[in-house]
């Protein structure tokens, strides 16, 4: 009799989930990837209110939010240049690129052909990682510990062979070896080595 | 936290009166302030400090900046206060709150989603790491899900720190807003997260964490309201 009741009370539950509105608050992670393959700087803007700038000849990748079922519905992103000029204006699908554990935003200035910059590197990236922090952390990069980052300093590790879907593999340690959850991005400059950046804290020791 | 909260020491004032210290607090001593950070404030902001910039002083104390030994420069407060801003009083008085009963029902729900494999988050908050659908209680390709005051984020998402960071922000979102919080997302549009101010506001803090790594933890923020300008 009781089990039925629960049983009862959960089919009810279910149903209240699908009928109020189940993706509400429901997010799924993108690789956002801007390209700028001109010689001059350009402002990309998502969502309206997150702004990238760009230098001539440069790449950002960011880990971004966006609605969780496809719904066939872009994003749209608009460009402009440092002069303040509207470049260009679309709706971008996620597409599955190699490299990426996330579908990727991809945003390439210009569309394609015509590069005024040095091609891409690929295949291998610098790590630098930020502690700011007051105690020294370990970092590994999947079964590799990679070493150590002295409080409030920063590390550069590698070059070391991977991609983006590489960072998903760090693990901070602290002290006690605990976990540190961080924040990841990427910059740098076509033709040159990709660096990929990540950054921590943690309360200060109590005195 | 909570229990650093509940030895606040001031009465909320309003950001237009100075600060004032509360002398009948009992047998544990509360910091006073120092009085050579007010002379400091005093002469940098050319006003007295309240009890909002106090708090705001003692959180910087608690984490480091991006100075060379951890102090916060100038461009860290105006990350911070942009970050304060666009929460807004009405998000961050909801910090260290349960919320109401419309919160605990969609915390409930949470709670199914996740069969009740929950750990301890942050203020309050309870955090089931998961896989999709249907090993899983997130729907495909989802990464991170809030109901109320239960948060579901996919197993690989687990050091993802601004996206923690967002998802609390729903939360407060949740708190804020209790029974109402749903049928006002979907005013916004589910897919349409250009029009979504729950969603502007989630994406905006999590980029805010993705370029400033040293910021606090927003449930770090002691609220007493009064933003100093
Ligand atoms: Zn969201």
């Amino acid at each position: 009799m009781r089990a039925g009741k629960i049983a009862r009370g959960l089919a009810v539950a279910a149903l209240l989930i699908v009928a109020v509105g189940i993706l509400a608050a429901c997010d799924t992670t993108y690789d956002l990837v801007i390209e700028n393959h001109t010689d001059q700087r350009i402002a990309v803007t998502l969502y309206d209110s997150l702004v990238y700038e760009l230098q001539p000849c440069s790449v950002q990748i960011a880990s971004i939010a966006g609605p969780a079922t496809p719904s066939g519905k872009g994003f749209r992103v608009s460009v402009r240049g440092g002069d303040g000029t509207a470049l260009a204006q679309a709706e971008i699908q996620p597409q599955r690129l190699e490299g990426h554990t996330q579908p990727v935003i991809l945003v390439r200035i210009p569309q394609e052909g015509d590069d005024a910059c040095p091609a891409s590197v690929k295949g291998v990236f610098l790590l630098v990682v930020r502690n700011y922090s007051q105690s020294e952390a370990t970092i590994w990069l999947g079964d590799a510990r990679l070493g150590t980052v002295a409080p409030l300093d920063q590390t550069a590790f590698g070059p070391l062979p991977g991609t983006w879907a590489d960072v998903k593999r760090v693990k901070i340690l602290d002290a006690g070896n605990n976990p540190i959850s961080y924040s990841a991005r990427a910059e740098y400059n076509l033709g040159e080595i990709p660096r990929f950046f990540i950054g921590f804290t943690a309360p200060r020791p109590r005195q | 936290m909570i229990a650093t909260r509940n030895r606040v020491i001031f009465r909320a004032l309003p950001a237009s009166r100075p600060l004032v210290v509360r002398h009948d607090v009992g047998a544990s001593q509360p910091p006073t302030p120092d009085p050579d950070w007010v002379a400091d404030f005093r002469a940098t902001h050319g006003r007295d400090p309240n009890e909002q910039d106090w708090q705001d002083h003692l959180l910087s104390l608690r984490y480091p900046g991006t100075g060379p030994n951890g102090e916060w420069l100038e461009r860290d407060w105006q990350v911070y206060y942009r970050l304060v801003d666009l929460l807004g009083g009405d998000l961050l008085s909801q910090i260290g709150k349960p919320g109401g009963h419309g919160t605990g029902f969609y915390s409930g729900i949470g709670a199914f989603l996740a069969l009740w494999k929950l750990e301890p988050g942050p203020d309050g908050t309870r955090i089931a790491y998961v896989r999709n659908f249907p090993a899983g209680g997130i729907p495909p390709n989802t990464t991170g899900w809030t109901w109320g005051n239960t948060i579901l984020i996919l197993e690989g998402e687990r050091n993802n720190r601004p996206l923690l960071m967002h998802e609390y922000t729903h939360v407060l979102q949740y708190r804020h807003k209790g029974i109402g919080y749903v049928p006002n997302y979907l005013k916004g549009g589910l897919y349409n997260w250009d029009n979504n101010p729950y969603e502007q506001q989630g994406v905006e803090v999590q980029q805010i964490y993705e370029w400033n790594p040293w910021l606090p933890p927003i449930w770090e923020i002691v609220w007493v309201g009064g933003r100093s300008q």
